[in-house]
């Protein structure tokens, strides 16, 4: 059963998709159906987008059953759920890619945006990664997902609302705002880039949370230069790169890409990245539990300009 | 130009001297090609010595080479440096020419030479060793045959071809092809490995090799080789004997390599025998011996004498293929054959050949013994090993200082400089290995910017790239250091010669992508504009630069300065072709393929 079923409580829309539970999971041998050769592909790849094998959203999405009562909505879970492989080598990762690697990476992004944007019914294009077990990864090999939404997620929604109500104050967009102090300040700064900068925001919620930001205030990887896309691929590297070395293991994050909604767009919105690790410590997990995801509500146990200090000070690789 | 005594012409020219013909052949080829050949005239045995075939006015400065590894490869003022050379010479060995009495007359440059217009290069070394002496501001084209020709005996000297250039950089590039086409090397892959030396020097044992190894695996750093150099062998001869240092022998350590699925290499000097080794004591008829037949001192190192094994008696042949084929079958499968030149001193040998030619029958006896394993000539005379190995060490040593003088000693300035001059070679007439580069921070007296000068050069001219630390004391900085440096390799560049301690490398497709850097090898400030060299670099769409490593924009117009003893690396970038491949699956799922002209 496959749909997308309103909670009018919250105003929130679920992704219902039972066949999600036929997940594969890590498997012990060295089969990896990511790598060329693998289940997934029969031929070799530099980079690859494919459809997830068991979407929570696709094109062809199956009719559905309207609920009798009232007070119960659904529609069809129409969208896209998208597997990105960032290359093709099996024990790379993006703290270990080449830089044009990443680069590449930006361009397929885009791509994905403009082409996913073609279909009127999409309505928010969503790039993303989980790595490491600590976030159910469940495949090692180097790759993130991406969901082409029919409707604007709860938390954008509330992104786009919070930057209404801030530039009816301030007269000015709320990241562009941030930048600036940020840069002001200089307290947070974990990598100041050409283009882009990496900070540990003032409001972080995870510990060891970190934000790229563009300078220049832009709403889509369709508006950045070819300058913007190499440098953002270089803070990409660099900021993955100073996790691994944080510990000297390989750091799970979840890693969100926030840009405008599509159909129509919105060009207030303020492309940005959002990385959310598991981690308060190296042997300690900081769990999503009843305050955080009953809430919305998040407990940060460290100082972010002392975490900021801490990943400036992170040796990396480039 | 003069041809033996008669202006260059297209045809035959020949000149008899003392009962010798010498021929030549000319032809116009990109300026001319020479085939010079020798015959003995007379009804008596003629032992021939050196030979000269033409002359050439010199330039007041020269673009030189010697004939080995270690030797210098650069521009020189032969007026200037005349005197202080041939104060020196009672102290020339083997080691620093073929042929030690040449340095009376003037200054030697082997293979090839060029003067500020000219160019001239033998393109083999089969049977003879060509060379040019410069004198009183002539250039003497020569050759040095060293065997005894029979009565009516021809042999071939060897080909010249000899042009007039714009760009030397190019013409080397030219002269390299030209080699290779005659030669036909097989060029191979340049490798990443760690090597024993510049830390352990001859104090490597057993359980520093394998902790080593261990400790590659922990810090990630996935070599490809691992090479056990000097100071395992129970003397410099006696090669499959291991010293006190290395209680479970060879083979235990090439398994234990292959083990950790890495190339097992090891160093030797094949043509090496020491006074005190057993080789000798047992087969003291195995070296060349000088005119009284009493073996003839090669060169002096590990403080003892050494001689050079007579690789045309039949036995030391069969000795020597021995000792290859064991360390093959222990597991070994990379060789660093050091002190070649050893083979090719001038003494008398069990048959009648060229000095040339026994260094080829040797270095033939190990290709034979080791099949496809690589081999990594070192302390070699470069043109007659064109074909025979994978790899050549085409400068002196490096060493954990900057500077010494120019002279073929350890330095980290002179064995750089020759990666740089020599780089037309690399994948050509084989992967250049432009010795160890070291990380470590600690335990050595190169500042940052030296250090990254001996890692990123090497690893931008994309020879081998062998590292050579002791792996615990490298420092987090290093190790990170070190994986940045490796993404600098993989590449294809080539050098400009700005002068003799400054060159810019353009490099295309290295895993960092296109760059252009500045090496300044001087003591003084160099003040360098990207612009002035534009036109080397490729087309590109929205084109820009980015200074490495702080990543920063770059300005085509801005002047930069280049630290002395310091590389300036920028990024030359672009908007990226990318494009996809569409492919709808049977089950009904989009799959869409990404790639790009450029990694
Ligand atoms: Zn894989
Ligand atoms: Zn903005």
């Amino acid at each position: 059963m496959m749909e997308l079923r309103h909670n009018p409580i919250t105003d929130e829309w679920v992704l219902v998709s039972s066949d999600r539970q036929k997940r594969p999971v890590q498997p012990s041998t060295n089969t990896c159906p990511l790598c060329p050769g693998g289940a997934e592909f029969d031929r070799n790849y530099d980079l690859a987008v494919f459809d997830n094998r068991f979407p929570s959203l696709e094109i062809d999405a199956p009719d559905v059953e309207r609920p009798t009562d009232k007070t119960f909505k659904n529609d069809p879970s129409f969208g896209k759920c998208e597997v990105v492989m960032y290359t093709s080598n099996h024990n790379s990762s993006m703290s270990r890619m080449p830089i044009g690697q990443i680069e590449k990476l930006v361009y397929v992004w885009e791509d994905r945006t403009r082409e996913l944007a073609k279909e009127k019914r999409v309505k928010y294009i969503y790039p993303f990664e989980n790595r490491g077990k600590e976030v159910g990864a469940t495949l090692s090999h180097p790759h993130g997902q991406l969901y082409a939404f029919p409707f604007i997620p709860k938390r954008v929604q509330a992104m786009i609302e919070a930057e209404k109500k801030y530039h009816q104050e301030h007269e000015k967009c709320v990241i562009c705002d941030i930048v600036e102090s940020e840069l002001k300040v200089h307290e947070r700064i974990v990598y100041e880039g050409n283009h882009f900068v990496a900070v540990t925001p003032y409001f972080s919620s995870f510990p060891y949370e970190v934000h790229i930001y563009p300078k220049r205030h832009i709403s889509f990887f369709m508006d950045m230069m070819p300058q913007e896309k190499f440098d953002l691929a270089v803070v990409l590297k660099i900021i993955t790169s100073k996790y691994d070395s944080l510990f000297d293991e390989e750091f799970p994050y979840m890693m969100t890409i926030f840009q405008s909604p599509v159909n129509p767009i919105m060009k207030d919105f303020h492309f940005h990245i959002e990385f959310y690790p598991p981690k308060r410590d190296k042997n300690k997990v900081k769990w999503m539990a009843s305050v955080e995801t009953g809430t919305w509500t998040f407990i940060n146990p460290s100082t972010p300009s002392e975490v900021a200090m801490q990943l400036r000070n992170a040796l990396y690789v480039v | 130009m003069k041809i033996l005594d008669h202006d260059i012409k297209i045809g035959d020219i020949s000149k008899n001297h003392e009962n010798l013909k010498i021929s030549a052949n000319v032809a116009q080829d990109n300026g001319f090609k020479a085939e010079f050949s020798l015959k003995n005239l007379s009804n008596t045995s003629n032992f021939v010595e050196e030979m000269e075939l033409g002359e050439f006015d010199s330039s007041e400065s020269l673009f030189m080479n010697n004939f080995q590894s270690w030797g210098l490869c650069t521009f020189v003022k032969p007026e200037k440096i005349f005197a202080s050379i041939s104060n020196m010479k009672s102290q020339l060995g083997f080691m620093a020419t073929p042929i030690p009495e040449e340095f009376k007359n003037g200054i030697v440059s082997d293979y090839f030479i060029a003067t500020d217009k000219e160019f001239a290069g033998f393109l083999s070394s089969e049977a003879v060793h060509p060379y040019f002496l410069w004198q009183n501001g002539i250039i003497k084209i020569k050759v040095y045959v060293g065997k005894e020709l029979k009565p009516g005996e021809k042999i071939e000297l060897g080909t010249l071809w000899f042009s007039q250039y714009e760009s030397l950089e190019e013409t080397l590039n030219e002269y390299a092809k030209r080699v290779a086409d005659l030669n036909q090397p097989k060029t191979g892959k340049p490798v990443f490995g760690w090597s024993s030396w510049y830390h352990y020097y001859l104090d490597i044992s057993q359980e520093s090799f394998i902790k080593e190894m261990e400790l590659s695996k922990t810090l990630n750093l996935n070599y490809e080789l691992f090479q056990l150099d000097d100071g395992y062998e129970a003397d410099i001869g006696d090669w499959l004997e291991t010293n006190e240092k290395f209680s479970n022998g060879l083979e235990f350590l090439a398994k234990k390599v292959r083990e950790n699925e890495m190339i097992a290499g090891i160093w030797t000097a094949p043509f090496s025998v020491s006074e005190s080794s057993k080789l000798f004591k047992e087969h003291s008829d195995w070296v060349v011996k000088n005119e009284n037949d009493d073996p003839l001192l090669a060169y002096k190192n590990w403080n003892k004498k050494i001689y050079a094994l007579d690789t045309t008696n039949p036995d030391a042949q069969r000795w020597l293929e021995n000792i290859f084929s064991a360390l093959k079958d222990y597991g070994f499968d990379f060789f660093k054959i050091d002190f070649l030149f050893a083979a090719m001193i001038l003494g008398k040998r069990y048959l009648n050949v060229t000095p040339v030619e026994a260094y080829r029958m040797g270095i033939e006896t190990i290709r034979k013994a080791v099949g496809e394993s690589h081999i990594l000539g070192c302390g070699a005379p470069l043109l007659p090993s064109v074909g025979y190995v994978d790899s050549m060490r085409i400068g002196a040593d490096t060493a954990p200082y900057w500077n010494d003088a120019d002279l073929g000693k350890p330095n980290a300035k002179y064995s750089i400089r020759n990666a740089l001059t020599r780089n037309f070679m690399n994948d050509v007439w084989w992967t250049n290995d432009p010795d160890c580069v070291m990380a470590r921070s600690n335990d050595t007296e190169l500042n940052r910017d030296e250090r990254m000068v001996n890692v990123y050069t090497s690893a931008l001219l994309n020879g081998h790239f062998l590292e050579s630390d002791k792996l615990s004391v490298l420092s987090k900085d290093d190790v990170c250091f070190l994986k940045s440096a490796l993404n600098f390799r993989s590449g294809i560049s080539h050098v400009k010669f700005i002068d003799t301690e400054r060159y810019v490398i353009l490099s295309k497709k290295t895993i960092n992508g296109d760059l252009i850097s500045f090496v300044n090898l001087s003591d003084s400030l160099w003040n360098v504009k990207i612009e002035n060299f534009s036109n080397l670099l490729n087309e590109k769409i929205d084109g820009f630069f980015v200074s490495y490593p702080s990543m920063k924009e770059a300005n085509l117009f801005d002047s930069q300065s280049v630290n002395p003893h310091s590389i300036l690396m920028v990024l030359h970038r672009g908007k990226r072709k990318v494009v996809r491949e569409d492919e709808k699956k049977k089950d009904g799922r989009d799959f869409h393929y990404y790639g790009s002209d450029e990694s």
